[in-house]
């Protein structure tokens, strides 16, 4: 499951047996074709897309690869949209999933 | 097909029963209504109590053909309106009562299926996103966005129902308490427990009950995706662009021929992002738009204060967006009357914009 992967700070999304669409949210079946989707380990770098901040907390939205949008947590200071970022941590927080993100080779565009 | 009859509560920070709610909404609306001419009855919540399109059809004392719940998140009333629209015009009922509610710790402000917002889970974080990209997108300052609800809660000081109605400078929005980076307390709608109510039927329905029935010229939906991941682009709102130009279609009208208009403003930048979608702004000119309307004082888009000003229970707030353009069309909304108006609007989206529902009504 998703969220055992998760739990054990793994992303793993689906993936069509079919036509290869990267399912997300994750789904036992694709959105394309129907075909069944099994959980594949998914590459974790990425670009941010938007970014905001509450309190000391700054969260962002990043698409990883070329098909998957999520928001997380951004550690890094001083982040901007366009900064190429990779998934640095995953989890699960009373039954929440949460994500982490830090860059990867610089700031990007600052808002 | 038409409404004949509206009624609400006034919207509180007050916890009452859904019930109550439900009840005291529907009996203004049934004022003067035959209750045996009502075969449906539909609630739109998002409350977690059971069967309450049966319970409301006994507590009325109606013996409907059709009752079920509609839930659709902050969309909800909305989609009851479209649904008892196909009740009617499909002939599987003749009239329908459609009564939204809400308390204010109303689970539909989080849909916990969407794991593609991780740990941000609050409206509050999309709302924040969102009003970062377009600022970004489209170069508008803090203070051009801080029109809205200055502006929306200055109108619902006209509105005896209303929540959050109350004067503010631009430099009261933009200096009230920081949620976000990216929003102030004054930029947020306040959940609310609160009520409203349609009666909706065929023509001959509507002329049996009213002599001035307000007739549903157009209604669309769509939904471009349920997850916040989902979406294209954070500084438009594609599925309130694609319900928009099905309605027009529907209704045979253009955008410019909309008199007032009711947006679902659950942040201050939903407005101008809406009215754009709406076609009633070219793109990047939605704030602007705003801005001269509170400048000027028209009162053209959301005349009772839209969620900012009136407050947001989430399931009553479209069927009351449909209630204010009943009123405005029937020319009787009293100090909120916008002159001459002869075709109304409702926009009403859900789970940051993910899906949109317009109605196109007219006198």
């Amino acid at each position: 499951m998703f969220e055992e992967r998760l739990r054990r700070g793994q992303f793993w999304v689906t993936e069509c047996t079919s036509c290869r669409h990267t399912v997300w949210p994750v789904s036992a079946n694709c959105p394309r074709c129907l075909g069944k989707a099994v959980l594949r380990p998914y590459g974790k770098a990425g670009v941010v897309l938007e970014i905001s901040s509450r309190r000391d907390v700054t969260f962002c939205v990043c698409r990883l690869g070329d098909d998957l949008t999520l928001m997380g947590r951004m550690v890094s200071p001083d982040c901007g949209v366009g900064a190429r970022v990779a998934m640095s941590r995953c989890g699960m927080d009373g039954g929440v999933p949460f994500f982490e993100f830090s860059t990867l080779d610089g700031p990007g565009d600052q808002a | 097909m038409g409404i004949a009859s509206v009624g609400q509560t006034t919207f509180t920070r007050e916890d009452h029963p859904i019930t109550d709610l439900l009840l005291e909404a529907a009996l203004a609306a049934l004022d003067g209504v035959d209750r045996k001419q009502i075969d449906c009855v539909l609630v739109s919540t998002n409350d977690s109590a059971r069967y309450l399109g049966a319970i409301l059809s006994e507590l009325i004392g109606v013996r409907s053909q059709i009752s079920h719940t509609v839930e659709s998140m902050c969309g909800s009333g909305g989609s009851s309106i479209m649904s008892a629209y196909s009740y009617i015009k499909s002939g599987l009922a003749e009239t329908a009562l459609v009564v939204g509610a809400e308390r204010p710790e109303s689970p539909g402000a989080v849909l916990a299926w969407d794991v593609t917002r991780g740990q941000f889970q609050s409206p509050i974080y999309w709302g924040s996103i969102l009003t970062r990209s377009y600022r970004r997108r489209h170069a508008v300052s803090p203070e051009m966005l801080a029109s809205v609800p200055a502006k929306n809660r200055r109108m619902a000081l006209d509105n005896p129902h209303a929540l959050c109605g109350g004067e503010h400078t631009i430099l009261d929005v933009v200096e009230s308490r920081e949620i976000t980076s990216d929003l102030r307390l004054l930029d947020c709608s306040r959940a609310c427990s609160g009520s409203a109510a349609l009666v909706l039927a065929s023509e001959e329905g509507c002329r049996s009950i009213t002599d001035r029935p307000v007739w549903v010229a157009g209604l669309s939906q769509d939904a471009s995706s349920a997850s916040f991941g989902g979406y294209l682009e954070h500084h438009s709102i594609e599925s309130s662009r694609r319900a928009a130009a099905g309605a027009y279609r529907m209704a045979g009208i253009d955008p410019g021929m909309v008199d007032v208009a009711e947006v679902h403003d659950a942040f201050s930048v939903c407005e101008p992002m809406a009215l754009e979608s709406l076609g009633m702004a070219e793109p990047g000119e939605g704030a602007q738009l705003s801005h001269d309307l509170h400048q000027t004082g028209s009162r053209r888009v959301n005349p009772r204060g839209g969620l900012l000003g009136a407050g947001h229970p989430l399931g009553a707030t479209g069927v009351a967006q449909a209630a204010e353009i009943v009123l405005q069309l029937r020319g009787e909304a009293g100090k909120r009357q916008v002159e001459g108006a002869n075709t109304g609007l409702t926009h009403g989206m859900s789970a940051a914009g993910t899906s949109s529902v317009v109605t196109v009504m007219q006198s």
